[in-house]
């Protein structure tokens, strides 16, 4: 197969993994901020195990199509190897497994790459309790602020520029509280989260519409970047449109630091500011939020946050919008990662399993979950319309305080239109015997979109990756039901570029940049010089 | 009946540019705007448009929107005119939605939906000064010059502040510098919403070509003083060129007509939401029937509700307001003026004491050459949006008083407007077809073009393969839009023929002057300079069968006949116009009818004059004027 | 521009095979959750002739011989049609290669399309590609000897190059003046996948996967003959 011609196939054996060694601790205070070009940190990420080693029992099945049914409990020691087996660095599959065909295969591969990702971002903070005996609000490690930074503590308006991000916890929590909102101040404790509202926290992407849940609240979205993103912005003064627009950047081809594995090698004289040890590379997320109503906390079963949610200021209104106390329940969850080998990212997304069924279960009106956060099972034949978007207007109503309305009678209707795979499926239930008893068990991956042209990425002009230039994306279409509900593939199939797939959308960002020359003096082929990467983020830099 | 009318501040009939554009400012100043809709509302995503797109056979301006563009236009609640009705059976009102009485074929489209024509282009030009003034800087004397001026309060001073707020509120993408000719002027501190979009490679191509003319070579063009070189400028547009308003930039899909994939080209449906979210209610499906006066206002609008295109099951419903705005484009709102004849007391139609409503109807007819670059000179068509530069430095001077002005476009899409066959299809369907079945529909496969020694050569294989990448890598053509005077006797009327909903479908009056065929003479004679200069060969035919000829005609140019035709720009200006005098005008410099104060008629349809740049900036500017207007007129 | 007067309009509707073709098409599902084609049994066109379909796109030599086929037509490298495509190397010889599956996977589409269409002749097709495999001017020749072949072959490159099915009987019967023919877009994923616009350098209007200001750049560095080394007339 091609693939094996085209990137380092590096095969963990059993002896060779590593357990997590921590996680940078208050203990590196004082370090100076770190620089693109300097080391993450030797630990902070580890060589992917194979995903089709014997010594992982079920995990190395054909799982699209099994043989024979799996397990109901795994071995203890595979067990334990999966929770401790940390962040990988990058993704290095063999498109040579278990399943029917090499794409299965590396789909298989990207899958367990994007579960043990996800239990390594969501593994407590405190670095003593594992995953496996973690409570539902213990604080993950991707919500500590040393891991992740929100977007809007970096795209800061000019006069709280520029956004800082120490190694000093101290320092890290000073920063964290001269960006509160004036009206959160009072409300605020250390350990909180703070979520702070623009449009795109309840409106989904280019205004597609809010998602209301069963009692009548917006689902709130977030999204967050880590150091490597962070140090790139921060160095290239990207964190705002002046600086995006100056001088400096006329050449920059916006490039955020990949992660790839420990390597022996020198360093690449070609991109100088890949570690020469394992560095995690630039990963952003984007999350979704419930607002947990008394019974749902009770119940325990959403990953639960304590946080200040500052409502979205209202155009035209010099009121202060209200900062309110909730419990929010984590119902989405996407998790992109560059990697040296995939530059076009690797988006991974999960979801809760009480979000939404899927429309086989609707058809057949057989549900797997007693109750949805975003469906009705039970209407009376009075149903709303599935994925309608709410009527307008829109915009939160600061009296109502996260409902969307005074009466509550709007609430989404939400169906998923693509069932999962029975690959995700299997994989899931593995994962969700290896995270029982836990929180982590009612969260399940849809699916894992990666870049599978591995050809497209040598190429130097836009022309030569076909025939897909954003290197043919697979699955071909993804949508989480909370993050892109209202651009889910219809019945008829997904529709390029209409329908949701995040490489093709997030192919089309660019930047503020500009280089006066381009245009006059154009080269052929010439890397354009504002593109972003992949990301949006840019674009909300004021 | 009174009982179960809908009330509010403002009711607006059509949520196309003028309609949303007003909706949206009134609903902001906290007044409650009510939006009649024709068509289906709003739809939560693009993917539906998008698959209808991409699965159609013909890709015409209509084919991502339903309803079915194929249907009988006798059976459809809220038909309107599409690009496969101007075939043979254009002036079959059995097949063709418009009654065309002829004697040429009007062969401009729009569409009845939620964000009216949508599927536009994305140009927004602003007027040159002359425009506004063709009376008195062209017809001093001249009797019988058909050219009013604009009303005093309207021209390219008074309307700058206003052109600047629709450029903000389309997010409009262009320089200053660069729009700053033929008299067209900006505040000191004006800077467009975003930078201009980058022009193509054929832009670059046509500018060099036309850096350098001789006198002798230009003279034809009659502008005031001789003409050495001619600039190609950008084309502002409605078109994002870094991310504005949540929108994303550009990416060249070359698809702004009909749809753009990720909604970089600005349509009305934005500021239409924009609308909602601020208390604006949309009543889709409901087809506004007849504005009912009382005591000289307009008391209330009637209308009939529908809920499926074909077969509808119908209900009536009226709207009663302060303030009343038609908003529903250059036929349609005549249509609705004239249908409403008040039991006999308003027998000429709402707001028609001039009795010009209807009248004036103009378009920009729309010239097309192309041609095929030499060899080793390819201009790689397809990429980029499909227009991003033109010349408007031709469109003033003392030739005005002669002749029609043009504007050029300069197409990024190779020849795929222009080579067409018949129901479906059209370049690079066309070349591709010729050079695999050995047919020659696109003028390429002769011996002395296509460079194989033989006629009709059909080739497979690398030698195809090549033999596309030369061709198709060289084609590109151009485009005039070329100006109309106002003439009384092109007009909407109303037909005896009805629609499914009992309504009197529009008829349509139409003839090109020969004002404007000398325009399109001049155009003609610009293709062949600019062709000339570049050292391509033309390769422009008049469409091969016979059903096209009523938009022929024949010149004689040098001593030679040439047969030229036209198509249309979707520009439809001039049937109820502004002035100052209501014996000549419809309307008032705000839009507002002569003849009842709460009523006003928005939209390309009071221009008196149509210039050569697209109305859609104009016609925007005078819609926030008007809101402005009305805001104002509510508040006292 | 809103339209032009040289497209010929007729408002005849198109024909029902046609309908039929690409109703029972479109109902198959684009790739969404699902990966590999083998995973899908597709409802494909209605089935022309009485010919039973025994060409299997899912059987490595059937798929590889209509590549090899679809290489000698349209010029194009197979890597370009199926660019998960890769030689076995321990059995060497490109009908003996891996056509692999790709998340688009749009050649197993046509080939079904093609096979329900005219069986047996793109049976007749495949073999001529199967016994000139190293030769695509062979290949050639071989499908222009007779008419049968020759206009399947052209429907087929027309596929490839415009995602549009073109019947070999409308083909073979239009006029020199080439009054332009009836034809189905076989899906919106067809359309997308169109190679025709890579041949020009561009992609297909409506589908760019390219950024702002691309198109003020020439496509290529002019010095650089075919950097995309996408026509080829040596297959694989």
């Amino acid at each position: 197969m091609r693939y094996g011609h085209r990137f380092a196939i590096v095969v963990a054996t059993a002896a060779s993994l590593a357990g997590l060694v921590g996680w940078p601790t208050p203990l590196l205070a004082e370090t100076p901020a770190r620089t693109p070009t300097q080391v993450a940190g030797i630990g902070e990420c580890n060589i992917l195990t194979d995903p089709f080693a014997p010594e992982l029992g079920p995990f190395a099945f054909n799982l699209a199509n099994p043989t024979s049914p799996l397990p109901d409990t795994i071995d203890p020691a595979i067990k334990s190897r999966i929770t401790a087996s940390g962040l990988p660095c990058q993704d290095s599959f063999r498109p040579a497994g278990p399943e029917d065909s090499g794409l299965e295969d590396l789909q298989h591969g990207f899958d367990f790459f994007s579960w043990l990702s996800f239990i390594a971002w969501n593994s407590p903070a405190d670095p003593a309790v594992t995953i496996d005996r973690s409570q539902p609000d213990m604080q993950t490690r991707w919500e500590n602020m040393d891991n992740f930074k929100q977007l809007l503590d970096v795209m800061l308006d000019s006069q709280s520029s520029p956004p800082r991000w120490p190694t000093d916890q101290n320092e890290m929590e000073k920063e964290k509280v001269r960006l509160l909102p004036p009206v959160c101040r009072a409300l605020y404790k250390p350990g909180m989260m703070v979520v702070k509202m623009i449009e795109e926290s309840y409106n989904e992407p280019f205004k597609t519409g809010p998602l209301i849940d069963q009692q009548g609240h917006y689902a709130i979205f977030d999204i967050l970047m880590n150091r490597t993103m962070f140090d790139y912005i921060s160095a290239h003064h990207l964190f705002s449109k002046a600086g995006q627009q100056s001088a400096e950047n006329f050449e920059l081809a916006v490039d955020f630091p990949p992660g790839q594995n420990p390597v022996d090698a020198k360093p690449d004289a070609a991109h100088p500011q890949k570690a020469v040890v394992g560095d995690i590379g630039a990963v952003m997320l984007k999350v979704s939020w419930k607002i947990l109503v008394p019974d749902e906390i009770k119940a325990r079963n959403f990953h639960m946050v304590n946080a200040l949610v500052s409502m979205p200021k209202v155009e035209g209104s010099k009121a202060d919008p209200p900062c309110l106390q909730e419990t929010l329940g984590l119902i989405g969850f996407h998790l992109v990662h560059k990697t040296v080998s995939r530059p076009q990212w690797i988006w991974t997304s999960f979801e809760h399993i009480r979000n939404v069924p899927d429309k086989d279960e609707v058809a057949a009106n057989k549900f797997s979950e007693d109750r949805y956060s975003f469906f009705a099972s039970k209407c009376d034949g009075r149903c709303p319309e599935i994925n309608a978007t709410p009527p307008r207007p829109w915009t939160p109503d600061p009296a109502l305080q996260l409902r969307f309305r005074k009466d509550d009678s709007t609430k989404s209707q939400i169906v998923r239109k693509v069932p999962l795979t029975q690959a995700a499926r299997n994989m899931n239930k593995l994962f969700h015997i290896v995270l029982k008893d836990t929180v982590w068990e009612n969260y399940m991956l849809l699916s894992t979109q990666w870049p599978s042209d591995f050809n497209c990425t040598s190429q130097k002009v836009d022309f030569q990756r076909q025939p897909d230039m954003t290197c043919s994306p697979a699955p071909t279409f993804l949508a989480n039901s909370t993050l892109e509900t209202y651009s889910q593939a219809e019945d008829q199939g997904g529709v390029p570029l209409a329908t949701s797939s995040c490489i093709a959308c997030h192919g089309n960002a660019v930047s503020f940049q500009k280089n006066p020359d381009s245009e006059a003096k154009p080269t052929a082929g010439q890397l354009r010089t504002n593109q972003s990467d992949f990301t949006f983020m840019l674009e909300k830099a004021p | 009946m009174a009982a179960s009318c809908i009330t509010c501040d403002v009711a607006i009939v059509g949520s196309g540019f003028a309609g949303s554009l007003i909706a949206n400012e009134l609903s902001q100043s906290g007044l409650k705007v009510v939006i009649l809709e024709a068509g289906r509302g709003v739809q939560p995503n693009i993917n539906d448009d998008m698959n209808r797109f991409y699965n159609a056979g013909a890709k015409v301006p209509e084919s991502a929107s339903p309803p079915d563009m194929l249907g009988d236009p006798l059976k459809l609640a809220a038909g309107r005119p599409t690009t496969l009705m101007l075939g043979p059976d254009w002036n079959k009102p059995e097949k063709s939605y418009l009654v065309q009485k002829g004697p040429r074929p009007f062969t401009s489209t729009y569409e009845r939906a939620a964000g009216g024509t949508g599927h536009w282009l994305g140009t927004s030009l602003r007027l040159v000064p002359s425009d506004f003034t063709m009376k008195s800087s062209f017809g001093k004397g001249a009797s019988h010059f058909p050219f009013p001026d604009w009303p005093k309060d309207i021209n390219s001073k008074t309307l700058s502040a206003w052109y600047g707020k629709a450029e903000a509120e389309l997010g409009v993408s262009a320089d200053v510098g660069e729009q700053s000719f033929l008299g067209i002027e900006f505040p000191s501190d004006y800077s467009y919403p975003m930078p201009r979009i980058p022009g193509s490679l054929l832009d670059r191509h046509i500018g060099d070509a036309l850096a350098q003319l001789t006198p002798e070579k230009t003279k034809f063009l009659g502008m005031d003083k001789p003409v050495t070189s001619i600039k190609v400028r950008s084309l502002p547009a409605a078109r994002n060129s870094e991310p504005y308003r949540n929108r994303r930039a550009c990416a060249g899909n070359t698809n702004c007509i009909p749809i753009c994939p990720i909604q970089a080209k600005y349509d009305p449906t934005i500021t239409l939401n924009e609308a909602t979210n601020h208390g604006a209610q949309l009543v889709d499906h409901a087809v506004a029937s007849e504005i009912i006066i009382e005591n000289d206002r307009v008391r209330q609008i009637n209308f009939i509700r529908y809920d499926k295109e074909t077969s509808p099951h119908t209900e009536p419903g009226c709207i009663k307001a302060k303030v009343f705005v038609i908003a529903a484009n250059a036929i349609e709102t005549p249509r609705l003026l004239l249908m409403s004849k008040n039991k006999g007391r308003t027998a000429k139609g709402v707001a028609n004491s001039s009795g010009l409503v209807g009248r004036h109807l103009m378009d920009h007819p729309y010239y097309l050459a192309w041609a095929l670059m030499p060899p080793g000179k390819p201009v790689f068509p397809y990429r980029g949006p499909l227009i991003t530069s033109g010349i408007g430095d031709l469109c003033d001077g003392p030739f005005r008083a002669r002749r029609a002005a043009f504007r050029m476009d300069i197409g990024n899409e190779g020849w795929n407007f222009v080579v067409a066959g018949e129901k479906f299809g059209s370049d690079p369907h066309v070349t591709t077809i010729d050079f695999i079945n050995g047919t020659n529909a696109s003028g390429l496969n002769v011996a002395e073009h296509n460079q194989l020694g033989k006629n009709n050569a059909a080739l497979l294989g690398v030698d195809l393969a090549k033999k596309l990448s030369d061709l198709m890598t060289r084609q590109f053509r151009i485009g005039f839009l070329v100006e109309q005077e106002p003439d009384p006797s092109n007009r909407v009327t109303l037909s005896e023929l009805r629609d499914v909903l009992g309504l009197q479908r529009p008829a349509i009056h139409y003839n090109i002057s020969d004002y404007t065929r000398q325009g399109i003479v001049a155009a003609y004679r610009m293709q062949k300079l600019i062709f000339e200069k570049m050292g391509a060969t033309d390769f422009t035919q008049l469409p091969v069968a016979p059903p096209s000829g009523p938009t022929q005609f024949e010149e004689k140019i040098d001593g030679k006949p040439v047969t030229l035709s036209y198509g249309g720009a979707g520009h439809i200006m001039g049937t109820y116009r502004m002035g100052e005098d209501p014996k000549t005008s419809v309307v008032n410099s705000f839009q507002r009818s002569h003849d009842h104060d709460n009523l006003y008629l928005v939209g390309s349809g009071t221009f008196p004059t149509g210039g050569t740049a697209n109305p859609t900036l104009t016609l925007s500017a005078l819609a926030l004027r008007t809101a402005d207007k009305i805001a104002c007129s509510l508040r006292s | 521009m809103n339209t032009s007067p040289n497209h010929e309009r007729h408002a005849t509707a198109p024909g029902a095979i046609d309908d039929e073709q690409r109703g029972e098409f479109s109902r198959r599902k684009v790739l969404g959750g699902a990966m590999a084609a083998t995973a899908l049994v597709a409802a494909g066109p209605i089935n022309s002739s009485a010919y039973g379909a025994s060409a299997d796109p899912d059987s490595d030599p059937y798929m590889m011989a209509f590549l090899v086929l679809s290489q000698a037509l349209t010029g194009i490298r197979i890597i370009n049609l199926a660019p998960e495509f890769a030689p076995d190397k321990n059995n060497p010889g490109v009908l003996n290669a891996d056509p692999g599956t790709d998340p688009i996977n749009v050649k197993n589409d046509y080939f079904k399309w093609i096979n329900t269409s005219d069986p047996a002749i793109f049976e007749k097709l495949l073999q001529i590609a199967r016994e000139h495999s190293t030769s695509a001017s062979d290949i050639i020749n071989g499908v222009n000897a007779s008419d049968d072949t020759r206009f399947l072959a052209r429907s087929i490159t027309l596929l490839w190059y415009l995602g549009s099915w073109y019947r070999p009987a409308d083909l073979k019967s239009a006029p020199p003046t080439g009054k332009l023919l009836d034809s189905t877009v076989v899906s919106a994923k067809a359309y997308t996948q169109g190679r025709v616009w890579q041949i020009a350098q561009a992609h297909p209007m409506g589908y760019s996967n390219m950024q702002f200001g691309y198109w003020s750049r020439d496509p290529k560095d002019p010095k650089t003959p075919d950097p995309l080394n996408f026509i080829s007339a040596t297959i694989p």
